[in-house]
């Protein structure tokens, strides 16, 4: 309970970083880091893919409502939660997940990095190419994502130092 | 029940996946024009290619109908031909001067037929010489339509089940003239209207185009007598004209561009030369 009520708080934080920091931004049109994918990435590995479904809409129509993009999150972030199990197995050769109870980390996931570059990509790619859905213009949807993807990794690494030690306390 | 059960508890949560990622997809494709408009071109894009491939596969299982079709086609030119030719004296040769129509060949992408205007859209376009009012025929030489609109690769022919489609034609056999019109309904049927009441009619007769028609070709069949009723007043006959060509699966069109449509049309359009008496219209020119 103790450990449903820090992943609830954790979500909170992100959320509150990414709708009042990160989506007011204005340096560039390139960034536009989408942080909030971090709650995903680490959501504990035993979670059955039903609450996987439900914690990506929740996060999708929250950033949907927030940034005026009625669907598009919801778009990129729900095949990203339905999908996190094959995601886990072919970029990080991770199967033990039913096993496994606690948040991912270097620990417990050999090739961790590979699953959190692996899980923003193809947020980010979803989200871009339903953003634009156009290969018009094909160099600066590119470049947005290649940067905002580099950041939101950046970010996600952030928020992983931060948080990942109280949310694996014991 | 049991294993149904156990079939939900199987599917459930892909079902409630892609439920969830076509309601936001709806939901987005409706959030902003943009989208909208992004999402249904992609939509015709899809549409288009995958009715290019079915187009494609159905061509190729019709060749060898196609085959004996145009067989059968060559073979009746060449008899029309050799016909006209034992008519001319041996010195002289048909040539191109002589030619009326120009005929382009073309594939149909997309039809209806369910529709009070229906329309066909055809893969040749102004980079193919077609042109607004060709007329259209099936590749047995039936009517079918006639060009409206062309783009650069493509051209839409307003089909013979319209609404709208109205013309002048007559009896193969007893020339009589009467108006061909579809009202809707069935796709392979029509009205004969306005037939004189000493017309010699009989079920089966072939209907054909005026030798002065805008449409079509002097002489393109354009369906058979299906019945026929004298009218309330007892003057002229109405018949159900059986549609010569299937609308309905047609693949392929012929293209006829006639030389003198364009004449015909233009004095239509001049509203005075019908009241100018003829040594004034003579010293206008």
């Amino acid at each position: 309970m103790k450990r449903a009520s820090e992943y609830i708080l954790f979500v909170v934080v992100v959320l509150a970083v990414q709708i009042l920091l990160l989506n007011n931004l204005t340096f560039s049109t390139y960034l536009a880091p989408l942080a909030y994918i971090v709650c995903l990435i680490l959501t504990p590995l035993g979670t059955s893919p039903l609450k996987m479904i439900l914690v990506g809409l929740a996060l999708g129509v929250t950033m949907d409502l927030t940034m005026g993009t009625i669907g598009l999150n919801v778009l990129a972030t729900l095949p990203v939660a339905y999908f996190r199990r094959p995601i886990l197995h072919f970029a990080a050769s991770y199967t033990d997940v039913d096993n496994e109870t606690g948040v991912p980390t270097t620990r417990r996931i050999g090739r961790f990095h590979n699953y959190v570059v692996a899980m923003v990509v193809i947020h980010s790619l979803l989200f871009f190419g339903f953003e634009s859905m156009t290969t018009a213009n094909f160099g600066f949807i590119f470049l947005r994502f290649l940067c905002s993807t580099i950041v939101t990794i950046g970010l996600t690494y952030l928020f992983i130092a931060i948080f990942t030690p109280k949310l694996t306390r014991r | 029940m049991h294993k149904l059960i156990y079939f939900l508890k199987q599917v459930y949560i892909p079902v409630i996946f892609i439920v969830l990622e076509v309601t936001a997809l709806l939901c987005y494709s409706t959030s902003s024009p943009y989208s909208q408009s992004r999402l249904m071109s992609i939509n015709h894009y899809i549409v288009g290619w995958s009715g290019n491939i079915f187009i494609q596969m159905r061509s190729y299982f019709n060749l060898r109908k196609d085959n004996a079709m145009l067989n059968e086609r060559i073979a009746e030119l060449e008899n029309r031909l050799n016909a006209y030719r034992s008519q001319l004296p041996e010195d002289i040769e048909i040539g191109v001067d002589l030619q009326t129509h120009q005929y382009i060949t073309g594939k149909v992408v997309s039809n209806t037929i369910n529709r009070p205007q229906n329309y066909i859209v055809i893969d040749k376009g102004l980079s193919d010489n077609v042109r607004i009012g060709m007329s259209v025929l099936s590749p047995e030489g039936y009517a079918v339509g006639y060009i409206t609109n062309c783009s650069q690769n493509f051209s839409i022919a307003q089909s013979i089940l319209n609404t709208s489609f109205n013309i002048s034609s007559r009896l193969s056999k007893d020339r009589s003239m009467g108006r061909v019109s579809w009202s809707g309904g069935s796709p392979y049927s029509a009205t004969f209207t306005d037939v004189s009441k000493y017309a010699v009619i009989s079920v089966g007769d072939t209907v054909e185009a005026i030798d002065f028609s805008e449409y079509f070709p002097s002489g393109t069949i354009i369906g058979t007598v299906e019945s026929m009723e004298m009218n309330e007043e007892q003057t002229m006959y109405t018949c159900t004209l059986r549609f010569a060509a299937d609308i309905a699966r047609i693949d392929n069109v012929i293209l006829v561009d006639g030389r003198d449509v364009d004449e015909v049309r233009h004095l239509k359009t001049e509203p005075t030369l019908q009241y100018l008496p003829i040594d004034q219209v003579e010293e206008d020119n």
